[in-house]
């Protein structure tokens, strides 16, 4: 396909009705866009040194000196030298922020941390900037892992910690603090409330088992019926006319099932 | 003569003792304790009053005798009230050694925490000003060490439990005693309890330490409870059985029911309270303002005097195995 | 009634709550309420009481799915799962407040032409005497009595209107909430109880399972909040000082709030 060249010319076929008045007010993006004007050059250039580390991105063709594992001397690059060598000179350069590695460590270590639930609609009132992280604890913001990356690398923006690793468990450590004095204020406030008189619905646990139960129950019904559907399709039609056989064999299956549910029940 | 209780032992010790310069300012000792005592008293007083039999005992012995009781209800709450708060404040001592804090109408602060300190970042330290090994205390510092195994671990949980009480209350340190061999706590014969461990647990409002087994109590309620429903029930001769379905929670209730248990948890054992913290905001709003409950934590901890709380320690108890 | 104008102020930025704004604050911080509250005693329950409420509510909140309600769908949301009490007590108390000092707030005296009567609506003098047999003036001193008897430690006096369009008198402890009677908080457990007592709280728990799915309705609805916390009356009044402190609310509230609130 052709390049669309015309489509980047927007903002100056934009401006020009504008003077000429053929359009009266500006379109609402035309701000946005003439601030962000669109790239018009479309040549892709080597990106030969990463921007980050100031590395050169290109593999240079060097082999040592000398005699190899097979006892000959190698004296110019190979094919798989040269390809390898400028391959990847054309793609972006990876993004590498030091939050995420630090993210991982700490959900690595702290599994459970996942299992929090969360809102993951964005608050724009509230973006991450007017936060101050000289202090863990924000006011309208959980206390979960990113608290803890913020808190970390404010700690060795501020040179309050002297490595990475001293500030994360600098950080680590408050955040186990604040933790406890979490877990202890539900335990306390729920004892305290019982011991005032409140009656409250099921546990955490009890709502589990209950639900766990309820499709046990669910299963072992539909079960029953399937077992006896089965049982009365193997049956033999000339045996069908003793009664006896066949309810026997039933009742011996649905016994099965019933003992499968017990274990079932021991289980939780 | 009613007014005969209110200088039984424990209280005349009270009204001896100063107000904690570094703890309280003298206003807020006033507000916070001398109030309180005389109004507990005073309450006490008026729901013993007539009563020639109770008038002469101890606050202790009336907690132990009363606090079973729903008719005597007021009696024991004022004298579990009285003997928490007066225990609460036998263990404190002065922590400031400044000579500035002496003129004692100097406010205690001299800016109370604002709404800020709710953010605070936890201190991380892990060793503290106030410990009971640099008083020499090494046998409470050590029972406190292999009961809770550290000492960090034992002021978290502490002051956390406090904190977390949201009305009135206190925080206990206590020995779990296993076997006593007298009834009431009687200071001579102390030598003859052994506990096995240490525990904190919190009490509410007039709660006591003394009576943490209503498991009699409550299962004469049953008792009588279902009594009067089956009554009910004949009276209005409805057919109609509360038919309670088996939630998953009556399964624990089941374990726990069992007789066993209830023995092994509760028959042989008491708990003898070595430390207590008042959690009640009637203790230090007028010092430390409507956010300071953790800075008055903090400060609680620097005045705990270990030497008064190992002197209630009884003997360990060693398991032997012959 | 009240809930929409409770509503309204209580939230203003998303996922925070602030201290509601009130009318004449200013002028209510320089002199408090009086007689009921001096202005250190109005700036300890409401400047910093409420604000400190609506902190820990917001910070206790925040990120979860309860972050955007009001208050008072907090309490009914939390009410029946043990692992939130901490929040429960949190919104309840910050809902209980606002309702105090809604209904012990100045009355405007209005302009001299026309002079706004404080008293209370001829309904709700009849409605109590038809609940309580007794007159308001009388049912006051026991209103008093029965706060000292049956509040030990912190809590709040309720006066509820129920589905039956009678009134009734609530002594709630701690942060016990009006609108769901299974965490009302009306019993002292931590004293010994009586039979009575006993049997009330059984009936509630067997009530909470056997609707484990169905809802338990509570139309209760508050008329008159009075907090008997440390935090209202402590400042001005001292330890001994309770009673008088309920006189004076009792005295003072501001019918004109209340007079709404009541079902006509």
């Amino acid at each position: 396909m052709k390049i669309q060249t015309n489509a980047v010319n927007v903002l100056e076929r934009t401006s020009n009705y504008l003077n000429s008045g053929v359009l009266k007010i500006p379109p609402t993006w035309f701000n946005v866009i003439a601030k962000y004007p669109p790239r018009k050059q479309f040549i892709r250039e080597p990106i030969l040194n990463d921007p980050v580390t100031g590395k050169s991105r290109v593999n240079s063709l060097k082999f040592k000196d000398g005699i190899n594992k097979k006892g000959l001397y190698k004296t110019r690059a190979n094919l798989k030298d040269k390809t390898s060598g400028t391959n990847k000179l054309y793609k972006p350069v990876n993004l590498v922020y030091l939050e995420d590695q630090l993210r991982q460590l700490f959900y690595e270590q702290h599994p459970w941390e996942r299992s929090r639930p969360k809102i993951l609609i964005e608050n724009t009132n509230m973006s991450a900037r007017n936060y101050d992280w000289s202090q863990i604890q924000q006011l309208g913001k959980p206390l979960d892992g990113e608290s803890v990356v913020q808190r970390s690398l404010y700690l060795l923006k501020n040179k309050q910690c002297s490595s990475l690793m001293g500030a994360y468990d600098q950080a680590r450590f408050e955040f186990y603090r604040i933790r406890m004095e979490q877990e202890i204020q539900e335990q306390v406030a729920m004892e305290e409330a019982e011991m005032f008189g409140s009656i409250m619905g099921l546990s955490a646990i009890d709502f589990g088992i209950e639900k766990e139960q309820e499709v046990i129950r669910q299963w072992k019904k539909k079960v029953i019926k399937e077992t006896e559907l089965l049982s009365a399709r193997r049956a033999n039609p000339s045996e069908s006319w003793s009664k006896e056989g066949t309810v026997s064999k039933e009742k011996k299956n649905i016994e099965k099932v019933n003992e499968k549910d017990e274990i079932e029940e021991l289980l939780l | 003569m009613a007014l005969n209780l209110i200088t039984t032992r424990s209280l005349e010790r009270l009204f001896n003792k100063k107000p904690i310069p570094g703890l309280v300012s003298v206003e807020g000792w006033q507000r916070g304790c001398i109030d309180r005592i005389n109004y507990y008293s005073k309450m006490l007083n008026e729901s013993i009053k007539g009563n020639e039999l109770l008038e002469n005992k101890s606050v202790e012995e009336l907690i132990t005798e009363c606090g079973m009781s729903p008719s005597k209800r007021n009696i024991a709450n004022y004298a579990s009230l009285l003997y928490n708060l007066e225990f609460s404040i036998s263990s404190l001592k002065d922590t400031n050694n400044d000579s500035s804090t002496s003129n004692g109408d100097a406010p205690l602060l001299k800016e109370k925490p604002t709404k800020f300190s709710l953010l605070e970042t936890p201190d991380l330290s892990l060793d503290f000003n106030n410990e009971p090994r640099f008083t020499a205390h090494t046998l409470l510092q050590n029972a406190i060490e292999s009961s809770f195994s550290s000492m960090v671990q034992f002021r978290t949980l502490l002051l956390n439990s406090n904190m977390a009480i949201s009305g009135d209350g206190f925080t206990w340190l206590v020995a779990r005693i296993y076997k006593p061999k007298i009834q009431t706590m009687n200071n001579q014969m102390v030598d003859d309890i052994k506990y096995d461990k240490l525990f904190v647990f919190n009490t509410y409002n007039a709660g006591s330490p003394f009576i943490m087994n209503k498991s009699n109590l409550i299962n004469n309620l049953e008792k009588e409870y279902k009594r009067l429903e089956k009554e009910k029930t004949q009276n209005n001769d409805s057919n109609s059985q509360s038919n309670v379905s088996k939630s998953a929670s009556s399964y624990y209730n089941e374990i726990l029911s069992s007789e066993e248990i209830k023995k092994i948890a509760f028959n042989d054992t008491t708990y003898a309270p070595l430390l207590a913290i008042d959690a009640s905001p009637k203790f230090w709003l007028y010092d430390y303002g409507v956010f300071g409950k953790k800075e008055y934590l903090n400060r609680i901890w620097d005045s705990i005097d270990w030497s008064i709380v190992e002197s209630r320690l009884p003997q360990k108890y060693e398991l032997k195995y012959d | 009634m009240f809930k929409k104008s409770m509503l309204k102020s209580t939230i203003i930025r998303r996922s925070i709550h602030t201290v509601p704004k009130l009318p004449n604050i200013n002028s209510l911080s320089k002199q408090g309420i009086p007689p009921i509250l001096s202005s250190k005693g109005f700036n300890t329950v409401w400047n910093q009481y409420q604000a400190y409420l609506c902190d820990q509510l917001t910070m206790a909140t925040a990120g979860t799915s309860l972050e955007s309600y009001y208050p008072f769908h907090i309490i009914l949301n939390t009410a029946k799962k043990p692992f939130q009490t901490n929040i429960f007590n949190l919104a309840s108390a910050t809902h209980n407040n606002h309702l105090f000092i809604e209904n012990i707030l100045p009355v405007d005296k209005g302009s001299n032409s026309q002079k706004v009567e404080n008293r209370p609506s001829d309904i709700f003098l009849s409605r109590i005497e038809m609940s309580f047999g007794k007159k308001w003036d009388d049912l006051k001193d026991n209103i008093i009595a029965d706060i000292n008897t049956k509040l030990l430690g912190q809590g709040w006096f309720c006066l509820v209107e129920n589905a039956q369009k009678q009134l009734q008198a609530l002594y709630l402890q701690n942060n016990g909430t009006p609108y769901y009677f299974p965490r009302n908080q009306l019993i002292d457990m931590n004293s010994a109880i009586n039979i009575d007592e006993f049997s009330y709280l059984q009936k509630i728990r067997e009530m909470v399972s056997n609707n484990k799915n169905g809802k338990i309705q509570d139309w209760t609805l508050p008329i008159i909040m009075i907090n008997v916390w440390d935090f209202a009356y402590l400042e001005d009044y001292g330890v001994a000082g309770r009673k008088k402190y309920l006189h004076n609310v009792l005295n003072n509230l501001n019918w004109n709030v209340i007079n709404k609130r009541l079902y006509n």
